[in-house]
């Protein structure tokens, strides 16, 4: 037999035991599911034999105890087949609850190899593997040159069809996306292409063995640039500049400064020692006398001299310099000769006080009343309480 | 008359429709996708790209695949 009718024989034996294995493990994840209620239907039914015997026998107490675990049990069972009804009814359940696609004919087959000839201009299988491989045109998106990309379709992985696409895509003159080495493209990553909109039309089309509508649809996805989610953006492809120093970063290594919301590297890239926030060299200063990194906003003018300070270098509400010459200043006053202390404050005194009555010292002698009776208790009493003291004056001012 | 028709576009199902006789390519597209413009799709006849007056035959498979399919990034798939 010709080497390529040798090819075309495993490619389509390949694709119809895979159709059959993927066939087989559908129907058996479903029996599976449906069996997952059995032991639940199980302890339901014994619970429901204990009661009827319990309530023949009229043991009530029995009846009361069982009550709440029957009701705990009809709860279990009907949220599992809540989810299994959900499960038939979500988009992806309506392929696999599909009626099993009859395997396509050998011929049937054929006919799609020969369109997958005329639209790829080839395909190939190599000599004892189980893939298909074909070969798109260079590609080129938003001005981005791409190149070539080979589509590998493995025919021995249908049956893990409903978990990813048998797809692998390779890059043959790959250009790399700027710091992601397993990225050719905006939306392959490690040779595998994230198929998104496709996802569904791929995997319909390979259930029912319509091969060549298959990898047209990749070629179609591969051509089609969607800027909303790639892996890497097109704009960013070469890389995005520093800001500051122009170096080519990454999205994975370029940091954006929280008050100009440029991008920087980490060379170009510094914390406020003050607020925390991660900001450029642009919008971060140097405070003069502790050296960190403030940025402008958390600099403060001195209220004495005017100069700008950190956060952390103020005292008393003043920058280092003003607050040491005030402290000098105080210093220099606490140091003043007593003695002028003393004048300063006596002239203080004279000026500011009022004038204390004048006063003897020997106090005034009281009159002796005429009444005996009266001037023996009074004059007694008046001795007692005759001294009067000059007024005190206080010594310097505060 | 009847023919197959393979639809790519949405959920991808292959179904047999009845058409009228002397349908051409081009209306038939307008009946299926009448919001859409056939630039915008691959048509196929029998496995082959066709003019637009061609006219369709009772059997022939008609599959039509968007020239633009989104692709997504796993993170945001």
């Amino acid at each position: 037999m010709p080497s390529e009718h040798q090819d075309a024989w495993r490619v389509i034996t390949l694709v119809r035991n895979g159709l059959q294995r993927l066939a087989e493990n559908r129907l058996r994840n479903q029996a599976d599911k449906y069996a997952s209620i059995n032991p639940m239907l199980q302890r339901l039914s014994t619970l429901s034999r204990g009661y009827d015997h319990a309530c023949r026998r009229r043991f009530t107490g029995a009846c009361r105890r069982l009550e709440p675990r029957i009701a705990d049990q009809i709860r279990q069972l009907t949220h599992e087949l809540q989810g299994l009804m959900a499960g038939r009814h979500a988009p992806q359940a309506s392929l696999i609850h599909q009626p099993p696609t009859a395997l396509p004919s050998p011929s049937f087959l054929l006919a799609e190899l020969d369109q997958i000839e005329s639209e790829f201009g080839s395909w190939e299988v190599l000599k004892g593997g189980s893939s298909l491989y074909v070969s798109t045109d260079p590609i080129t998106l938003e001005g981005i040159h791409l190149d070539a990309f080979e589509i590998e379709l493995r025919l021995d992985a249908f049956d893990r069809l409903d978990m990813e696409q048998p797809l692998s895509i390779h890059a043959l003159d790959p250009n790399w996306a700027s710091g992601a080495d397993d990225v050719p493209h905006p939306h392959v990553r490690d040779e595998r292409l994230c198929t998104g909109d496709a996802t569904t039309i791929l995997t319909q089309a390979l259930r029912e063995g319509r091969l060549a509508d298959y990898l047209l649809i990749v070629r179609q996805t591969l051509t089609t640039y969607n800027p909303d989610s790639p892996h890497v953006a097109l704009d960013d492809w070469d890389g995005i500049p520093c800001h500051d120093c122009g170096c080519s970063m990454t999205d994975d290594n370029r940091s954006v400064c929280e008050r100009c919301d440029y991008s920087f590297c980490e060379d170009c890239f510094g914390c406020c020692q003050s607020c925390a926030l991660y900001l450029c060299y642009g919008c971060l200063t140097s405070c003069r006398f502790c050296k960190d990194e403030t940025c402008r906003e958390c600099m403060k003018p001195c209220p004495e001299c005017g100069q700008a300070c950190c956060p952390g270098c103020f005292e008393e509400e003043l920058c280092p310099e003003c607050f040491e010459a005030h402290q000098q200043k105080e210093s220099d006053h606490d140091d003043q000769p007593k003695q002028e202390i003393e004048e300063t404050q006596d002239d203080e005194n004279t000026c500011s006080q009022p004038s204390p009555p004048e006063l003897s010292e020997t106090p005034a002698t009281p009159e002796v009343p005429d009444t005996q009776e009266a001037s023996d208790i009074g004059f007694a009493r008046y001795n007692q309480t005759s001294t009067i003291q000059p007024l005190a004056v206080d010594g310097g001012g505060t | 008359m009847q023919i197959l028709f393979v639809n790519n576009n949405g959920g991808g199902f292959a179904d047999f429709l009845d058409i009228n006789h002397g349908t051409s390519v081009d209306r038939f597209f307008a009946q299926q996708l009448p919001d859409s413009l056939p630039g915008d799709y691959l048509i196929r006849v029998n496995r082959q790209p066709v003019p637009r007056d061609y006219v369709l035959s009772p059997g022939d498979r008609v599959s039509i695949t968007p020239t633009k399919i989104s692709g997504a990034s796993r993170h945001a798939a």
